[in-house]
């Protein structure tokens, strides 16, 4: 299943498409998607992290097509 | 009804006549509403001589076809006019509660012609308008002429009228001066409220309380929860410091499709000042007046100095405009701070462009300093940006030797003197001494100094820019020169068109080139001109929907303005129609500079902003950046359909966007009976 991800450039993209999608084994839950894409710990803890843009647990399975979507700082005015 | 009210008011200050005038459909399926139906208007009843400050100037004010109708963060008005600062079309725009107020009334737009013989101010509520003395509030600042006039309107047990005033910035005819609602939220950019001053008129009232509505209302609420949703599942914390922006060091250089929700989100969090610690690793936020970098000339220490938590320990609420679920603003208690020899009281939370401005492009520290010129100049009604661009261009002329001690009455214009910086910031709003020479921008300064002082006066097309690095953004470089309001960050660049998503709505728009290195960004192509003009029309949709550039950041699928839109008017159009309608807009406006003699060429950006010898950086972030802006505006002119070398529409891109007729026709083509 492919999955689409929004997050900081400290992620590894190396394995996405040009379409930010990644594509992933089926029922892999939240967590486990992370580890996957290498978002660090810490980034996680601190900033919100939405599936859907709604805030899921962690152990939440994954369906093809779903959102995943971090925090990525840029300044405004 | 279809979001808009059909109507527009007409006032001929000279003759004090108000006239009410209704508008076909045809003109709002062409043009919107907002900034599209001001450009129009001014592009027809401005004449090709006219002085800016003349009464042959017209101003418009205008509102959005979704505000009021019950769709999210569109509580935006626009300011269009001939801009004395750029010599071509004037559009500035901001939120608090007087879009509302306009619409209310029952208009879309109130455009203003002609002079006042003394002062004035427009009365407008449900049963019209009337133009009333004002010379009780000339001479007010703009908080105190805003409170007396609504306080002389209002009547007890009916809503409170808003206003939108001048200050005395304003009444001196600067062309750094806005337009202000709600004690600081102001259409600052443009030199505008200048224009409003040499009409004698010191603000507009509005006490209306007709409805307004779209015709699906039901689907514009269903779209309003999901934005208010998402966004409320994404607001982060307060108590995250923004400290931890600092890590953004760290971050390689690549390019991202970040979620625009999660990133504009941190506007709710901190407002826009939380961004400082961000812009400040980054390379974003320009240094000594765009001559320095943040690895020479500002710390991270320093950066820690003026970061948003020093405002944060001071805001007393969070401010929201009209409709807005995000909350951006706040009020300060600014009573205990230094420098406050005025006893004011409360503030708004400085956007990060002025807190950048008068603090890390003076390579100032103080915090309190800045706090003070921002309430200062919201006062005088004053754009923070253009006034603090202006100081920092004294401040470096001193420097040089350009300017004298005797020039400056005295003061030592040096960097990061905050007690001179907020005496020379005086100065330029009363027009005293050498301040008055800046009064009217850098570009005019530059030609009345001579010699060197161009070096130093950093603006595009006569508009000072605002805190964005464009050395570091191609597209945002693009963006300041090629728009017919030049200089102007909310246009869009990279990063902001990361966030918008539009290639998933549009079928043109190209999708931003994601995690990998950003070289390519540097190199004119097809592509990044058709990314540069998609930021460009989908801003103009914005504007005509009255809607905030946070909402637009958010991305088009959390911030669903093109299905807000056919769900007010019943239109049903695609994306890439209402596109179209901005590309017609962005090719009026290109076309009004033109009838006033502004050239495209003349908005290309100061060799500080896009790198150019001898301003290129030899360190820091900004190290050996070059923007080739001029291939990139005439790659993005081509691909418009204008003329490469000039910049100027072809006949036959007007002719497809019908823009001839827009123009041109007689008025009673447009006008209903």
């Amino acid at each position: 299943m492919r999955i689409e991800f929004h997050g900081p450039s400290l992620c590894d993209f190396s394995k996405f498409d040009k379409d930010g999608t990644i594509e992933v084994p089926d029922g892999i839950t939240l967590k486990q998607f992370l580890k996957i894409v290498k978002l660090p710990l810490w980034w996680r803890k601190t900033f919100p992290l939405l599936l859907n843009y709604e805030k899921m647990p962690l152990n939440t399975v994954l369906k093809d097509g779903d959102i995943v979507s971090s925090f990525t700082p840029l300044g405004g005015g | 009804m279809k979001g808009y009210t059909g109507k527009i008011l007409e006032v001929d200050l000279t003759n004090r006549v108000c006239k009410e005038t209704k508008l076909k459909d045809e003109l709002y399926e062409q043009l919107l509403s907002g900034a599209g139906l001001g450009a129009w208007y001014c592009y027809r009843h401005i004449p090709a001589d006219a002085d800016p400050m003349g009464p042959e100037n017209v101003i418009c004010l205008t509102t959005g076809i979704l505000t009021c109708t019950g769709a999210v963060i569109t509580g935006r008005w626009m300011a269009i006019s001939l801009s004395p600062a750029t010599g071509g079309i004037g559009e500035s725009n901001a939120g608090g509660n007087f879009a509302p107020g306009i619409k209310q009334c029952g208009y879309d737009m109130i455009a203003i012609s002609g002079k006042a013989d003394s002062p004035v101010y427009l009365y407008c509520d449900n049963k019209g308008a009337e133009i009333r003395d004002a010379s009780h509030v000339w001479g007010k600042d703009a908080t105190e002429a805003e409170d007396m006039l609504i306080e002389e309107n209002y009547k007890p047990g009916k809503k409170r009228p808003v206003a939108a005033v001048i200050g005395p910035g304003g009444e001196r005819l600067s062309w750094m001066a806005g337009i202000c609602c709600d004690h600081g939220r102001i259409a600052a950019r443009q030199g505008l409220g200048g224009v409003m001053g040499s009409k004698n008129l010191k603000g507009v009232v509005c006490a209306g309380t007709k409805k307004v509505s779209g015709m699906d209302t039901a689907e514009i609420k269903k779209l309003s929860q999901m934005t208010a949703r998402r966004l409320n599942a994404a607001f982060m914390p307060p108590e995250i410091p923004t400290g931890v922006l600092h890590v953004t060091k760290i971050l390689p250089e690549l390019t991202m499709s970040p979620d625009g929700l999660l990133t504009a989100v941190l506007m709710g969090t901190w407002g826009t000042s939380g961004a400082a610690a961000f812009v400040g690793q980054t390379g974003e936020g320009p240094i000594k007046n765009w001559g320095g970098t943040q690895k020479e000339h500002f710390s991270v220490r320093a950066i820690n100095k003026i970061d948003v938590p020093h405002m944060l320990r001071l805001q007393t609420n969070r401010y929201f405009c009209y409709s807005c679920v995000y909350g951006c603003g706040g009020e300060l208690d600014i009573s205990q701070i230094n420098h406050n020899n005025e006893g004011w009281k409360i503030m708004h939370k400085p956007e990060y462009e002025s807190q950048w401005q008068f603090t890390a492009n003076m390579l100032s520290t103080d915090n309190d300093a800045m706090l003070w010129c921002n309430e200062y100049l919201n006062r005088m009604a004053m754009d923070t940006i253009s006034v603090g661009g202006a100081v920092a261009m004294a401040i470096e002329c001193y420097e040089n030797g350009i300017l004298t001690k005797e020039d400056t009455g005295g003061l030592e214009l040096t960097w990061g003197n905050s007690d001179a910086i907020i005496e020379f910031t005086k100065m330029i709003a009363e027009r005293r001494g050498l301040g008055d020479i800046f009064a009217d921008g850098t570009r005019k300064a530059a030609r009345i100094l001579g010699g060197d002082a161009w070096m130093y006066a950093v603006q595009g097309g006569g508009m000072e820019p605002p805190m964005h690095d464009s050395r570091l953004d191609p597209q945002q470089a693009t963006l300041y020169a090629i728009d017919p309001t030049p200089s102007r960050h909310t246009s869009g660049g990279s990063l902001y068109y990361g966030c918008m998503h539009l290639w998933k709505k549009v079928s043109w728009a190209p999708a931003a080139a994601l995690f990998g290195g950003k070289e390519g960004e540097w190199t004119p192509s097809r592509e990044e001109a058709l990314k540069v003009i998609a930021c460009a029309c989908y801003k103009r949709v914005i504007d005509g929907a009255g809607g905030c550039y946070f909402g637009m950041i958010t991305g088009v699928g959390n911030y669903p303005v093109f299905e807000w839109l056919n769900a007010a008017t019943g239109w049903g159009l695609t994306p890439d129609e209402y596109m179209e309608i901005g590309k017609r807009i962005f090719a009026l406006r290109q076309m009004f500079n033109i009838k006033h003699g502004k050239l495209p060429w003349d908005n290309r950006p100061h060799g500080r902003m896009v790198g150019d010898a001898p301003f290129t950086h030899k360190v820091g972030k900004t190290a050996n950046k070059t923007v080739p802006v001029e291939t990139m505006m005439m790659e993005t002119w081509d691909a418009l359909g204008y003329d490469r070398e000039t910049g100027i529409p072809k006949d036959e891109t007007l002719e497809a966007l019908g823009l001839p007729y827009l123009m041109n026709a007689p008025e009673e083509e447009f006008v209903n009976a």
